[in-house]
This record gives structure tokens, sequence and C-alpha cells, in this order.
């Protein structure tokens, strides 16, 4: 079962413990809230095929948390991602207090061209709300982000996040800012006969999918 | 008609007839629990379906007790093979041991309670684990709160004795000046918040709303960030915690069991960027030495292959989100029974990858589809035959006549009487390392210098040459 794509992405989400990285993940991958999530230990991540412009895109988005004292996992988390989700929960100024630090990893330890999209998620939770969407959107002006307030729990604006930060990729490609070829650009280009979908063997073995007589 | 896999209900249909002309069938996937799936295929696609799944290695045909002649079969059925090991691959010792449950243990125990032999209950752990039981009561003692030398009425002292200390820090954390609390809040109780609601709580003993354990959870912690301020708290320690609590029960005594636990664990002991790099280096050397074409394809993949991400979730959580509860428990005892040696764990690890890394090797896979495969195997796997597969590995590993200078800790005595044979192989230097040419170990492989460690013992007599590690 070959996949084909134009470009593949490589995402990273970052931000603080418990904003919901994991969550506007699956919601993403799977379009469901997932409820009763672990923390999550180590490095996981999922895929999708987007369609963007006319182009097909694989992103790629990898997920971690807590791991940030390991030089190695942060090294290899961090090469070559060509987009990040940075995530604060507007129900906790905490988490938005050290967004710039994120910030920082991110642009030193990915590339200073990582396109970076803001995600206030929790959005849900506006009469908890502890940090404001004009405040937010002033950090993410002045750091040069997109910016859009989320839910994992609803999926509003989940898909647009992901959408948006792909779509200035390509703009970026096109416009000749970004070089998919250079190394660590974070951009493949697609080619199913190098990429294939790897997923177990029996899930492809057992799920040929019915005709429909 | 082809049904996959068995343990299929009796009422199946069967409407493909035995006609020649025939070109269309259903393919029928069975669960346990007797639900199934129907798909329907045309124009001869069942057949070529079939032709997969027989070539496939990981999938068997089960004869049917009514079996046709092969060319008018109408109804084929297959199974899931489940990975098997090979008795030729099962430590000798495999079997002799049973768990370790009232009677048995009681029997380790003399008069006054004091384990009479320390190192005939670690084996008996290693191999036959322990009762849900007693769980509670052993744990200590694997964990290094309770001394197998000590009396059970020292015990009872020293739990008393603990239990104000464990209060002093308490009162510590509660005492401290906004201040202070400030930056204590920041750096260790905004996480433990979040993570403690978020930790085992399908587990009855933690599930519902204002769990007094969750709280009991969180104040170990949290006073464990005081205690050890060096480490505080990162994520992952409840992961820890959590099972500790739920065997143990008693606050107090939970909180100095995780303190052994972080003290005399390695692979969490202290969960510092360098331990973890010693943990993976250990890792690749075993996998050079026992798995050489996982090891090679690693190497294939560059920096990113060999920093194994897959594999930095076991070592974290001792393999707690990649088996179910009760294998994962078999493995932490099997572990903290430090029988012959303190990294069992990398021993896990192999077993792992030995029994279910062929697809990474067979299909080259790059480094994130490694991290799926894997990722994708998490409470997939059979915990009992990855246990049974690393005694093996162990055994394997300490009949080696040579063992290379990286692996060298791996043998050390881990607490006293536990090189049970008498024998230390002989540690050569492979030469790949820094500074490889001052290592105590000789320079190359190609010159040998088989120095005896410390203690002088010799390796075994008769030549072992032929022996390889195997699959």
């Amino acid at each position: 079962m070959a996949e084909t794509y134009d470009f593949l992405f490589k995402f990273l989400v970052i931000g603080s413990a418990g904003t919901g990285k994991s969550c506007l993940l699956h919601q993403f991958i799977e379009n469901k809230f997932k409820q009763d999530s672990n923390h999550t230990i180590g490095v996981e991540f999922g895929s999708r095929v987007v369609n963007v412009g006319g182009k097909t895109v694989k992103l790629q988005i990898w997920d971690t948390a807590g791991q940030e004292r390991f030089r190695s996992v942060t090294r290899s988390y961090y090469r070559g991602a060509a987009g990040a989700l940075l995530v604060y929960d507007i129900t906790s100024r905490e988490t938005y207090n050290s967004l710039a630090a994120w910030l920082t990893d991110a642009r030193t330890l990915a590339s200073p061209n990582i396109v970076v999209i803001l995600c206030g998620n929790k959005k849900d939770l506006d009469p908890e709300r502890e940090v404001t969407f004009l405040e937010a959107s002033r950090f993410a002006q002045e750091n040069e982000l997109m910016f859009l307030e989320t839910s994992a729990l609803t999926g509003e604006n989940v898909e647009e996040a992901f959408l948006k930060c792909a779509r200035t990729i390509l703009n970026k490609i096109d416009s000749g800012e970004l070089d998919p070829e250079r190394m660590g650009s974070g951009i493949q280009y697609g080619d199913a006969s190098l990429r294939q979908l790897r997923q177990p063997r029996s899930a492809q073995a057992v799920t040929p999918q019915p005709c429909g007589c | 008609m082809l049904s996959f896999p068995g343990n299929f209900p009796h009422r199946q249909p069967r409407w493909c007839s035995s006609d020649e002309a025939c070109t269309s069938g259903q393919l029928v996937v069975a669960s346990r629990e007797s639900q199934y799936k129907v798909f329907h295929f045309h124009h001869g696609g069942l057949d070529k379906l079939c032709e997969v799944f027989q070539q496939w290695k990981f999938c068997a045909e089960t004869h049917l007790q009514d079996q046709q002649a092969a060319d008018e079969r109408t109804c084929m059925q297959f199974s899931i093979r489940r990975p098997k090991l090979p008795s030729s691959e099962t430590h000798p010792e495999e079997s002799s041991y049973r768990r370790l449950d009232v009677s048995t243990w009681l029997s380790h125990l003399n008069e006054l309670g004091q384990v009479e032999e320390e190192y005939k209950l670690r084996k008996a752990i290693f191999f036959g684990g322990i009762d849900v039981s007693i769980r509670g009561e052993v744990w200590p003692f694997l964990l290094r709160y309770y001394s197998p030398k000590s009396t059970s009425e020292e015990r009872e002292a020293l739990r008393v004795q603990k239990r104000k200390e464990y209060e002093e820090i308490q009162q510590k954390r509660l005492a401290m000046s906004p201040e202070e609390h400030r930056a204590f809040w920041r750096n260790v109780q905004f996480t433990v918040d979040k993570d403690v609601v978020r930790t085992d709580r399908s587990n009855q003993f933690f599930r519902g709303e204002d769990n007094p354990n969750v709280e009991s959870m969180r104040r170990i912690l949290l006073n464990y960030a005081v205690y050890n301020p060096t480490i505080g708290y990162s994520q992952g320690m409840s992961d820890l915690v959590a099972p500790i609590l739920a065997e143990v029960l008693d606050e107090s005594d939970t909180f100095w069991c995780f303190v052994g636990l972080m003290q005399n664990t390695i692979f969490i002991s202290s969960p510092r960027d360098e331990d973890m790099e010693k943990q993976l280096l250990y890792l690749r050397e075993l996998l050079r030495l026992t798995h050489l074409r996982f090891y090679q394809h690693l190497v294939s993949l560059g920096e990113d292959g060999l920093q194994m991400l897959f594999c930095h979730r076991w070592l974290l959580l001792c393999f707690k989100r990649e088996f179910p509860e009760a294998e994962a428990l078999r493995i932490w005892e099997a572990c903290w029974a430090h029988y012959q040696t303190d990294y069992f764990h990398l021993f896990i690890c192999v077993a792992i990858v030995t029994i279910y890394g062929d697809d990474v090797i067979e299909q080259q896979l790059a480094t994130d589809q490694m991290l799926l495969h894997f990722g994708n195997l998490a409470m997939h796997m059979n915990g009992e035959l990855v246990l049974r597969k690393a005694r093996s590995l162990l055994y394997q590993f300490r009949l080696l006549p040579r063992i290379p200078c990286g692996l060298h800790d791996l043998c050390k005595l881990c607490g006293t009487g536990m090189w049970d044979s008498g024998y230390m192989p002989a540690v050569e230097c492979t030469g790949l390392h820094p500074g490889s040419e001052s290592c105590p170990y000789g320079g190359t492989v190609e010159v040998p210098s088989p120095k005896a460690p410390k203690d002088g013992k010799k390796g075994p007599k008769a030549s072992r040459e032929g022996f390889g590690f195997r699959r």
C-alpha cells in the first residue's frame, strides 16, 4: 500500500507539561479527543497526509514531553523540523510565561527558519482563562509567529493550525525562501518508492477495503 | 471462503461453492471475542490474498478437520503465528522456579524474620516473580528499604523511625517561605499536579474523582523533591511511584521504597543526561555483541539511528508502557532482583529487539519508521516471552570467554554473592572507544590482552570459541 505525496514535512509539538500537545496531535490524526491520556514519555509521533493548495503533503508530527533534559533526545527531536506548534494553555499563565524559552529552543535547535504557529489551547475553558487573546496576539506578532486559539476537546481550529503552518511552509518553498534540497530543512520530496507507508503488516493484511457490494 | 484467525464461530456462512468458475469469496476476520468482519472479494482477489497469507511468515494455515482435497477447498483458515522461543534458547534453570508465594516466602525467613539467603531469594524472584498477594511485603526488600539481615522487630522500629523522618520532610515542605514556595511551585509542583491526575487512573486503586490515593502519590512526589532537590521531579517518576504505592499502600513506606528505587536502580536512578547516555552506550555494545545485524542497521542510519529513540521510554519507565501492568511488574521484579547483573533491563531491550525487530532489518526501516514500528508494538508484545529470552541472553552472555571492555560494568558484582559461578570472563578492549590506547584492557581486538579483572579469576577452561550469540 504505497502512499504518494508531493512533500513530507517534519513538525514538532512543543510547550509546557499538560498544555494538551498529545491531545492536539490525536485530534488532528484521529479526529477525536483523547480521553484519559497519559503524559507523554519519550517520543511519539503520528502522521497524516493533507491537501494544501493543490499539493499533497505528508505531515510527520513528533510529540515529546518531559525529556528536555536528554540532549540526545532533544537533538534528534528538533533536527530537521520544518514547522512547530508552540502550545500553551489559555487557563494557565505559567505555560504562557515559558513560551519564550520554548521558542528559543526551537529556533536554535531546529532551524532559525522554522515556521512556528502559536496555539492557545483549551479554548473551550474560556471561563477559566488566564491569558487574553490580545496579549498572546501581541506576543505572536513580536516574535513573528502565526497564532490561533485551539481546542483539542472540541477540535476547533486544530486542523487549521496544522494546515496554516503547512501552507506557510509551502509558500516559502514557492517563493524560494525555503529550499527543500538543503540538508535539515525538514522537507522531503515525496517518493512513493522510497518511502512506503510502514504500517505493521498485520494491519495491512486484515484490512482490505470492502468493495461495497 | 477464508477465515482468519482461529476461534471462529461455528455458524460460518459458506456460500462460495466449489464450482470451478467461482472467482469470488469472502474474507472473515474473527476476534477472540468472536466478533467478526466479512470482506467480499471478486475477480480472483481472494485467491491473491490467500497466496499472500500463505507466504507470510507470521501467518499459519490451520487445517480444518473436514479437510477436502486441496483443489476443491472452499474454506481456508489462517491464524496469526505468535512468536515462540525454542527450548534451545531458554535459560537452563528456566522452569525450576515457581512464583514466590506466601509459603515459599516464609521459608526464606528464619524465626526472627531475617532473610536466610538473600542470593537464593533474588534468584527465585528473578526466575519466578512474586505473587501479587505478597508484593507489598517483599518489594521493600528488593528496593532496599529493608535490609535482608533485619529482623521483623527491627523493621517495625525502622518503619516508626522512617515515618517520623518522612513527616519532618513534609513539614519542611509546608514551612517554605512564600518565595521558596513560588520557586518550588514553578519547578516541581506545577508538573506534579498535572501528572498525578493522569497516572494509572485506570487502575482501580487510583480511579475516580478526589481519590485519596492520588493525593498520597502527589505528596510522595512533592516530598521527594524536597528530600532530594538535585533530582527534584521529572516526568516519569509518577509512573514509577504509582505501582509501588498500590502494592505497599502505606505512604511513608512507599516514599522510602521510592527513595531506594531512585538510588539503586540504574536506569532511572537519576534520570540525567549522562545516565541515559551511559545506558545507550551499553545497549549499543550489547547489541553489537548479540545482534550484529540490528546493530549494523542502526549504524547505517547514522547518528539518529544510534540514538535509539525507540527505547528511551523502555528505559525511563522500565517497560511500564510497553506491556500490560501484570507483565510489566514481572519485568520490574526481575530487574530489581539484581541477579547476576545490575543491567538486566538492557537484556530486556535486546530481547525485544531480537523477537520483534526482524522487520526493522528486513525492510530497512528508517529512524522514524523504527520509532513507529516499536511504538505500535506497545502493549502488544508478550512479556513472558521477552523475559524468558532476556534471561537466556544473560545466561549466554555469562558464558562468553571474553567480553568487550565497554561492557565490563555489566559483569561487575552487584551485591555480595551475586557472582555465583565464581568466574569472570576476560575483558578485552575493542579499540572502538575514545582513549582506547590507554584502555586498561589492552590495545586492539587482534592483540587481546585478556587481563583478568581485579579478583583475578580465570575464564572457563573449556574453550567456547564456537559459541556465538544467535537469535
